[in-house]
């Protein structure tokens, strides 16, 4: 009684695995049988659909062919029309007249219809494909969906309004910064890279809007935009204002404003910039170094030696190469600085002298008239040779042109290491 | 003693169908998962945000690592399909670890590459670095050449030389697909839980045709039917086991071939473990007490997208030595960090992940080596039962190649790499086939390597790589 139980569970375990075995390996085929078909079909109509429709750019308008290009919703041909259209667009060629026949075709109403769906997964798709279509009257469907609590729809939206670049979309996606912003990362990070769409048009409202809201963490983020938006004298001011902050996220991304590229700084806010050098929050003072590497500003120099001995790696690797972009009047800080024990920032100095090829120039300067300039910077590289940094030094032996140089070089090289 | 024998075959009979059941179970509620799972990635990466990701200023820099060691053949070939990735900001570090071989020369030579001087800090303990080289044409390379060490070693050498928040380690046989950096980046980039490593696909090499060394031409399947075994292995592996896994954030392995890292929490977690011989899933298994023990928030992720290409062996020497190390190298893991086993401090990794690799993959060959004899010895005392055995038997090749069978569907409905119908029939009939006599070698091999760990033998077998260098791939 007790085996033949065990039998008959095996039995059916055994049909019921051939049954299940037997329905994937069919739904295998059926499967790769209707998409083989599939995209047979799709292929063929995409090149029939591509043609004509350059055959009716050629002609002066796509619009010409609009009949043919009809189809049923859903369809092979629906699908192959709306793909040939985006590669249009994508290409940046017929923008306008491909955006009013992806109306006219019923492609715009009909993902509009599916933003109602329950399913997330459709909805958010039907979003993208309007944000790819790039119709702005689409703008006023997709507003409602900014309020969605589901993070996935959120940043798909983000995206999309974005691509559709209309005013309302961007001053309901500001009036919603905290919401938007504090969703959730991925929410987050869509906006970030999605404000970018909008270029300079997005500047007076996100620098309007700080003025009502005073949360040094949307505060941050919103610097943290400006700095990627082109420059704007708007921005310029509220990084400056905010320099002062006591939210050291906030300086830091004030200082990114500034530090980017195309603003010509006053000499009142590099007076505002250099005391941050001294921040006590390590990230701030590195963005104070990246900005006044930027402005190449000479009076730095003396607080910019103290950052070469930073807790930090990256703030003291920043120094020195903000110190290489001074020219002569860093010889003498890389020289007293050279001269310490601290191996740490010892290294990096040598590694950013090197890099940025400062030590070309310090090399030529052994043949200068000038003999303390002569003499430091002998000593800058005899010191980064007993540091192991010798790469210049060996190069310069086998490819240098001034024999006088090359002989003190060869004298440098047979001095020992005293690591 | 007869008497003894029997009750001890009866009693292993009850004990084996019960263990079958569980481990059947847990193989068909993966299934299940990753079906739901992989069904709902495919439809997300159609509005996936990769080309913001790659416009991105989010996006964070990624040090590629590609430990080297004798991988002359294959080194360069490899360099450069890192190099060929599409991502905004990445380096190429490569290290060679101690060749033998003319590896370092060949990648100087090939990318004209000068000995530079760099800052190095040991953030984690390596053998000596001997030199760093880079090259003004390929400025997002650099090689650093080192003592040998191992690839553990050579692997925390790459994260301290690496200045990038990320590193993503790669084989030296293997070869990116041109997003596969982007893709497996995009986890990090679309969480609101930080995620610190992520784990791609890898798929076999062997039979690809490739165009310009970099590009894949043409999917073909080789000749050669131990290759042939291994990708349906590998089909089923990647598309269910590990999809099913990521569903409930308790994966424990990451391919090495092919994973991405959060720098940082590495260096906190202390690196690569060097005495182990799969660092990758050492790694992984410490990730997960080193985050769970700080109660911090995090993501262990795999998706089935990212695509990378590697070599397999394609002898009997070179697959055993392989198969051995993995079992090894998990075993290995499991003891380095059996204070997680059972310890419901560490949630589903020590209460359900870690007991069923010790019960059901550690345990599983020797079990069912024991069964074999078991039949035997049945046969001797005269209680073999034929209509049991041959039911049983039935039941378990059926229920093998019934996995096959859906890792190929599951395949089949998602990325579709084996385009052609001959493609589709040979995988399902190796799906057959691995059942009869490849299975069971598997299970001597790994059988072999918990009697190596037993006796102390946990030496890194080296798998020889043949390298892509015929003309149009090698068939």
């Amino acid at each position: 009684m007790h085996d033949s139980v065990i039998v008959i569970v095996i039995v059916i375990a055994i049909a019921s695995i051939l049954l299940l075995t037997a329905v994937l390996l069919l739904a295998s085929i059926v499967r790769r049988g209707r998409n083989s078909r599939r995209h047979r079909q799709l292929d063929g109509l995409r090149g029939m659909y591509r043609g004509s429709v350059r055959q009716a750019i050629a002609s002066g308008s796509i619009a010409t062919c609009e009949k043919m290009l009809r189809s049923k919703p859903g369809s092979f041909a629906w699908q192959a029309v709306e793909e040939v259209l985006l590669e249009l667009m994508a290409e940046n060629r017929h923008t306008g007249e491909v955006k009013a026949l992806l109306r006219r075709l019923g492609y715009v109403e009909f993902y509009e219809n599916r933003l109602g769906r329950r399913n997330v997964l459709a909805r958010a798709s039907a979003i993208d494909k309007l944000g790819k279509i790039g119709c702005s009257s689409s703008t006023s469907h997709l507003l409602p969906l900014l309020d969605s609590s589901d993070p996935e729809i959120l940043s798909v939206t983000v995206r999309a309004l974005s691509r559709l670049r209309a005013k309302e979309g961007l001053v309901a996606m500001i009036e919603r910064l905290p919401t938007l912003l504090g969703k959730s990362l991925v929410t987050r990070k869509a906006m970030e890279t999605a404000l970018l769409n909008f270029g300079g048009e997005a500047i007076p409202y996100l620098t309007a809007y700080r003025l009502d809201h005073n949360d040094p963490w949307i505060l941050s983020c919103v610097l943290e935009m400006l700095s990627f938006l082109p420059s704007d004298p708007r921005s310029l001011s509220l990084a400056i204002s905010q320099l002062g902050s006591a939210n050291p996220e906030v300086r830091s991304k004030a200082l990114k404003v500034i530090g980017s590229d195309g603003y010509a700084i006053s000499p009142q806010a590099s007076d505002l910039i250099l005391p941050l050098l001294q921040d006590p929050v390590w990230f701030v003072r590195l963005q104070a170094v990246k900005s006044v590497k930027e402005l190449s500003c000479e009076s730095a120099a003396k607080l910019l030696e103290k950052l070469l001995f930073d807790d930090n790696w990256q703030v003291r690797s920043e120094s020195a190469l903000a110190l290489t972009r001074l020219g002569n009047c860093a010889i003498d800080v890389f020289y007293d600085a050279l001269k310490t024990k601290d191996i740490y920032a010892k290294e990096s100095i040598c590694e950013e002298i090197e890099k940025t090829r400062f030590s070309d120039r310090l090399i030529e300067h052994l043949d200068d008239a000038d003999e303390t300039l002569r003499a430091k910077s002998r000593e800058i590289l005899r010191l980064m040779h007993s540091l192991r940094f010798s790469i210049p030094l060996l190069a310069y032996v086998e490819a240098g042109k001034n024999e006088r140089i090359k002989q003190e070089v060869r004298h440098l090289l047979t001095l020992g290491e005293d690591r | 003693m007869r008497e003894a024998v029997v009750t001890f075959i009866l009693g292993f009979n009850y004990f084996v169908g019960a263990y079958f059941g569980v481990v059947n179970t847990i193989y068909a509620c993966l299934l299940a998962m990753s079906l739901c799972a992989i069904l709902r990635h495919i439809k997300r990466i159609k509005y996936a945000p990769m080309r913001d990701f790659h416009l991105s200023s989010q996006t964070p820099p990624v040090s590629i690592l590609i430990p080297v060691h004798n991988e002359v053949n294959v080194v360069c070939k490899s360099v450069r399909a890192s190099l060929a990735c599409d991502y905004p900001l990445f380096e190429v570090i490569v290290i060679n670890d101690g060749s033998h071989d003319d590896t370092l020369k060949a990648v100087i030579e090939r990318f004209r590459l000068a000995k530079i001087d760099r800052v190095y800090r040991e953030f984690l303990e390596t053998e000596t670095v001997k030199g760093f080289y880079a090259g003004a044409e390929t400025p997002n390379l650099l090689v650093i050449d080192k003592e040998q060490g191992g690839k553990a070693d050579a692997l925390n050498c790459g994260i301290n030389a690496s200045r990038s928040p990320y590193f993503c380690s790669v084989d030296a046989d293997s070869l990116l697909e041109k997003d596969a950096l982007i893709r497996i980046m995009s986890p990090v980039l679309d969480s609101n839980v930080p995620v610190i490593a992520c784990g791609g696909v890898v798929r076999v090499l062997n039979g690809i045709v490739i165009k310009d060394e970099i590009t894949i031409q043409e999917i073909e399947l080789p000749k050669n039917r131990l290759v042939l075994f291994q990708i349906v292995e590998y089909i089923r592996g990647f598309m269910f086991g590990r999809v099913g896994w990521n569903a409930l954030n308790s994966l424990l392995i990451l391919s090495g071939t092919f994973s991405m890292f959060h720098k940082q929490t590495v260096i906190d977690a202390g690196g690569f473990s060097v005495g182990n011989v799969s660092e990758d899933m050492e790694m992984i298994v410490r990730l997960h007490r080193h985050k769970r023990s700080q109660g911090k928030p995090y993501h262990i992720r795999f998706i089935s997208d990212p695509i990378c290409w590697t070599e397999v062996p394609v002898n009997m020497k070179m697959l055993a030595r392989q198969r051995r190390r993995w079992h090894l190298g998990l075993i290995q893991s499991i003891c380095e960090n059996s204070e997680m086993l059972l310890n419901p401090r560490y949630g589903i990794i020590g209460m359900v992940v870690m007991p069923y690799y010790v019960f059901f993959e550690v345990v599983g060959p020797l079990i069912e080596v024991t069964g074999y004899f078991v039949v035997a010895l049945s046969y001797v005392v005269g209680i073999l039962s034929m209509k049991f055995l041959i039911l049983f038997l039935t039941l378990a090749i059926l229920y093998g190649v019934f996995l096959s069978t859906a890792g190929v569907f599951l395949e089949e409905i998602t990325f579709r790499r084996y385009p052609r119908w001959r493609h589709l029939f040979l995988l399902m009939l190796y799906g057959v086939f691995e059942n009869f006599g490849y299975r069971q070698i598997n299970s001597f091999w790994r059988l072999q390597a918990v009697v190596n760990f037993l006796i102390g033998r946990t030496h890194w077998e080296h798998v020889q790589h043949k390298g892509r260098h015929e003309k149009g791939g090698h068939r």
